[in-house]
């Protein structure tokens, strides 16, 4: 029976955006700052004081709305939710209830169970602005420097159908909301939260189960066991005849479980109000065209470059995954011009796996070796200027000290001769000191051939392509060895 | 060259600005008088819940010294006024007549003493109110025997907080360290607000009288004031016509103190007919500009969508003086209009020169009915008063008072239980501690809030669960909103008398609590002509029509409304009446001339 039952689950999810200043005031936001010293009378809700919309967070949530294909509310509306709690110093959030900054639009996430380059595309129903509350610390003590900090408030539609999925939604969210440089994006700090809603379905059927709330998770892996742990209870609920009744719950990771918290809130509880101290928000439609046109690639995008680029999968996810490697990646690409594609795959496997290998990915971008330094390295191996061996010698180097790989090639000897006569002349000098070995082989005791381009080879180890040493040895010796068809 | 102080009083503001600037009377000589006026009728009038007068000798040394030094002085430079305690002053406590925020010293300057302080006006002080403006009397003031409270209860209070902070029981901030960590900008903004800040909370021990400019003393009306004082039925400001007739509200304090010579002008807010009602009953002209044309930053609010800010003042033109000072867009509230601040004295000047042919002034007939007959005899002799200078008047038919009442009531306790549930006992003002948040919350309420108040939040938090009640409450607001811009399509003004009645007795006002009940009824009756227009943001004002008969002769209001953005339209009106009748002299002598 409880086979017949698929999870529907929706994501709400909270995003701090990355602004300078709170969202109602000009208080600044100073992450770290010391408790209650990042705050104002509007902070405090002193009487008298009245909210001031900061134009940053709204180019903010209106870049992330665009990213997202949501349709930008030409005029959107304040809306005063109610709750008493001390981290809500005026007794109610201002939040955008009734007509939010932006709707529908949606979320492409990747679909492993439909293919390693598959993705689908999650349903977003809102997209709001709304303010912080204060953090409530260990012995009621508060601190409202958080208070009032600007939220971007994005829920999806119950459309994801797995615990995995729930947990791959964020994460491709996350990434999106870094590509875009609107938030921190870290679940540690809190500037990005998720609550998770769950029902159960019958398979094949349109009537909505019963949904149940998880709040505040901070982990990606605890969304995900979350929801398992959820979807067991409501399966097991159901099995035994019991109805599932709303609640609102929290996930205690210590017993990886769900425990109820409270009946869950309906919207009459909160007693909305429309905000009476602020005029609706206008968004020019100009300025959403704006931000639409000025958006970056965004990380779906680019898992389908890489994936034109010839990347495997996994290389990909790696790239986008870790964004500080993927823009790395990007630009050490950018800097090979035309020859990028060709060199694409053999660039991602110097930067994942040799440079990574020496350079741990947080340290990227304070590294002495530049991305067009590794870019010109991989360039160098493939035009057969410098042997495999050599490229990590040189690897070691830039990685050390910085700087071109063609000028430490040069410093360290390591550039493969590509000079034809200076290289027979080299190896002549060679032959000379073997001249009993090459009048026998001359004479056509074959052999010696491997003795000879052993000496030969000692003498140039690193300096020339072992292909063309063979042809130039075998004009040397006039004659080449037996069954050897380069000739 | 000097002028002795009945000189001074007995100058409009208008003419005491000029004569400030000509040089001929000093702003620190008219501070003195004012505030020696102050004093003197502190008993009587109980206006003032608190005086500031060094800033005021201050403010006005500021004033003769800019003069000194040839710099252009504001428009109401010298004028000593007051302001309606609900008007938030730096470093002056400020408790909008209420237990609650007693000895609160706010860390910042509201929209108010900001810009009048810019205009060269000089603050006497802070004014009694009903408390958070929720009042058509002028006697639910918790404020008034502030000082007793603060000294009783208010020591126990500072005791309780420290409790509070060190059991760690229950919520509390964590203090901020100001200084070091902070860094200069901290530790500016700290020396700033003299370490009172962040929670705004008042210093324990002294939390009065020495704000963060330091220079303040406190000033008090003697706390054995009768108004107020113990053992006295009538806890609000007296109406100078007459102290068994109450002066109205809520801004009550701003109306005893002008009509009563203890300010040139005053400046209070009106919700639903808190500036109007006042005026007319104390016989002054007082404003409510259009909704969003005066900041309401530093207001403490009651209900934002019907709050407004204006002036009291003993003449059109020093209500249209002060009203062009107050107006304007401000940065600290989004609701503020951009339109451009017209010299609305000059229109009221044009009007008084001009008179009013050409205007047309709507009546409604049937909205009359009721009506006090000494108030109705008043009212008709000011429409032909009106036709006499010109004006044409026309029937037309207004939105039904009681549905525009009852959308009020609702509406406005609505957003009351909203802008009211700050006051958890948290971050400032009274604090009740109890073992948990909730507790507390519940207790410091229970002990900050009056009657009133409590039955306004208990009403707007029932109907927040209401959503039927509170859409028909929000049609009848936009069907009364609708009714007054039809009217005003085919008029200039709508007249009406400010108040039904010429006056209220302090007795009637004062009822047993068992009869509370049916008192809200009738208070809300009385602003049955002013709130319409509260409800649809429009612009009105009062000025005096009329006296009663008496003893004692009670002054009676006329009521004009006007369309948005057109104060300087209804002040014209309101000037060329004022000057085509005897009762600028009359009203304006103020009861002892009368």
């Amino acid at each position: 029976m409880t086979s017949e039952l698929v999870p529907v689950i929706g994501l709400e999810v909270h995003c701090r955006l990355k602004t300078a200043s709170k969202l109602f005031s000009a208080c600044p936001l100073r992450p770290g700052a010391a408790a209650n010293s990042a705050t104002d009378p509007y902070t405090w809700a002193l009487p008298g004081t009245l909210p001031t919309v900061n134009a940053a967070a709204v180019a903010l949530a209106v870049r992330l709305a665009a990213a997202l294909g949501c349709e930008v509310a030409e005029e959107s509306g304040w809306d005063r939710k109610h709750y008493f709690y001390p981290d809500l110093p005026k007794g109610y959030q201002i939040s955008q209830h009734a007509r939010p900054l932006a709707r529908g639009g949606g979320l492409e996430v990747p679909d492993p169970e439909a293919g390693p380059w598959a993705t689908r595309v999650i349903a977003l129903q809102r997209l709001h602005l709304e303010e912080d509350a204060a953090k409530v610390h260990a012995g009621a003590l508060l601190d409202y420097n958080r208070a009032g900090a600007p939220l971007v408030e994005i829920v999806t539609a119950p459309v994801i159908r797995s615990a995995a999925e729930a947990a791959r939604v964020l994460r491709s969210l996350r990434l999106l909301l870094l590509r875009l440089g609107v938030s921190d994006a870290t679940m540690e700090d809190g500037s990005l939260r998720c609550d998770v809603n769950v029902s159960l379905q019958r398979r094949g059927s349109s009537a909505p189960g019963v949904r149940c709330e998880i709040k505040n998770l901070n982990s990606f892996n605890f969304i995900e066991r979350a929801v398992t742990a959820e979807v067991e209870r409501q399966e097991a609920l159901l099995a035994a005849g019991v109805p599932v009744t709303p609640v609102t719950l929290r996930y205690d990771p210590a017993r990886a479980a769900v425990q109820v918290m409270r009946v869950k809130e309906t919207e009459l509880e909160y007693r909305w109000l429309p905000e009476p101290d602020l005029p609706p928000l206008r968004v020019d439609p100009a300025a959403a065209a704006a931000a639409r046109a000025s958006l970056p690639e965004l990380p779906e995008r680019t898992r389908m470059r890489y994936c034109v680029l010839g990347l495997a999968p996994i290389e990909a996810a790696q790239l986008i995954d870790e964004p500080v490697l993927g823009d790395w990646y990007d630009a050490a690409l950018t800097s090979l011009g035309p020859r990028g594609p060709a060199l694409a795959r053999r660039l991602c496997k110097w930067l994942t796996v040799e440079l990574i290998g020496r350079v741990p990915p947080a340290q990227l971008a304070s590294a002495k070796v530049v991305p067009a330094a590794l870019a010109e390295l991989v360039r160098m191996l493939e035009c057969g200027e410098v042997s495999a061996p050599a490229a990590k010698q040189i690897l070691d180097l830039l990685v050390e000290e910085g700087g071109v790989p063609g000028g430490i090639a040069a410093r360290e000897g390591l550039l493969l001769e590509n000079d034809d006569a200076a290289l027979t002349a080299a190896i002549v000098e060679v032959l000379r000191g073997y001249p009993q070995q090459v009048a026998q082989y001359r004479a056509g005791k074959a052999t010696l051939w491997g003795y000879l381009i052993g000496r030969v080879m000692q003498v140039l180890r690193g300096r020339a392509d072992p292909q063309r040493v063979h042809k130039l040895l075998v004009v040397a010796l006039q004659s080449p060895p037996p069954g050897d068809e380069t000739i | 060259m000097t002028a002795d102080r009945a000189q001074i009083v007995a100058l409009s503001a208008g003419e005491l600005a000029d004569a400030v600037r000509t040089g001929t009377i000093a702003a620190v000589e008219a501070a003195r008088a004012y505030l020696a006026q102050v004093e003197d009728t502190a008993a009587r009038l109980g206006a003032y819940v608190r005086t500031t007068p060094a800033l005021a000798l201050a403010e006005a040394a500021a004033v003769d010294a800019a003069r000194a030094r040839g710099e252009p002085l504001g428009p109401l430079a010298g004028v000593p006024y007051g302001l309606k305690d609900s008007l938030v002053t730096a470093g002056v406590a400020t408790a909008a007549g209420s237990r609650m925020l007693a000895g609160w010293v706010p860390p910042y300057d509201g929209a108010h003493v900001r810009r009048m302080r810019a205009a060269g006006a000089v603050l006497l002080g802070k004014l009694a109110l009903d408390e958070f403006g929720m009042g058509a009397h002028g006697d639910l003031c918790a404020d008034v025997p502030e000082d007793r409270f603060l000294d009783g209860a208010g020591g126990e209070r500072a005791s309780e907080h420290a409790r509070m902070d060190m059991s760690g029981r229950t919520f509390a901030p964590v203090r901020a360290r100001s200084g070091a960590e902070g860094g200069a900008d901290a530790a500016a903004r700290a020396a700033a607000r003299g370490g009172g800040w962040p929670s705004g909370h008042p210093r324990e021990g002294s939390g009065r009288g020495e704000g963060p400019r330091g220079a303040w003393s406190s000033g008090h009306v003697p706390s054995d004031s009768p108004s107020g004082a113990a053992g006295r039925r009538w806890s609000g400001p007296s109406n100078p016509w007459s102290s068994g007739h109450v002066p109205g509200g809520s801004s009550s304090g701003a109306a005893a103190a002008v009509a009563g010579r203890a300010a040139a002008v005053a400046v209070g807010s009106d919700t639903g007919g808190s500036i109007r009602v006042p005026a007319a009953r104390c016989g002054l002209v007082g404003v409510r500009p259009t909704w969003g044309r005066v900041s309401r930053a530093g207001l403490v609010a009651f209900a934002s969508s019907l709050d407004t800010v204006g002036p009291l003042a003993r003449t059109v033109d020093d209500a249209a003086r002060v009203l062009t000072c107050l107006a304007g867009q401000d940065d600290a509230d989004s609701t503020s209009l951009r339109a451009p601040v017209p010299d609305y004295a000059a229109m009221a000047a044009r009007g008084r020169g001009d008179g009013l042919r050409g205007v047309t002034i709507g009546v409604d007939p049937a909205g009359l009915a009721g009506v006090e007959p000494a108030v109705a005899e008043a009212f008709a002799a000011a429409l032909a008063t009106l036709v006499g200078v010109g004006a044409a008047i026309v029937e037309v038919a207004l939105p039904d008072p009681g549905q525009a009442l009852a959308a009020y009531a609702a509406l406005s306790a609505v957003e009351a239980v909203s802008n009211l549930a700050r006051y958890d006992g948290v971050r400032y003002g009274l604090c009740v501690p109890k073992d948990s948040f909730a507790a507390t919350a519940a207790a410091t309420r229970g002990a900050g809030f009056g009657r009133e108040v409590k039955r306004r939040l208990v009403l707007g938090a029932w109907l927040q669960a209401e959503p039927e009640l509170l859409a028909r409450a929000r049609a009848a607001r936009a069907t009364a909103t609708a009714g007054l811009q039809a009217a005003l399509a085919g008029c200039d003004a709508l007249a009406s008398p400010t108040c039904a009645e010429a006056g209220v007795r302090v007795r009637e006002a004062v009822l047993e609590d068992s009869l509370r009940a049916g008192r809200a009824l009738v208070d809300l009756d009385v602003d049955r002509f002013t709130v319409a227009a509260s409800l649809a943001g429009l612009p009105a004002l009062s000025l005096p029509c009329g006296l009663t008969a008496g003893p004692p002769a009670l002054p009676i209001g006329l009521h004009l409304v006007g369309r948005r953005l057109e104060e300087g339209r209804l002040l014209a009106i309101a000037a060329a009446f004022e000057a085509a009748t005897p009762w600028r002299a009359r009203l304006f002598a103020g009861p002892e001339g009368a």
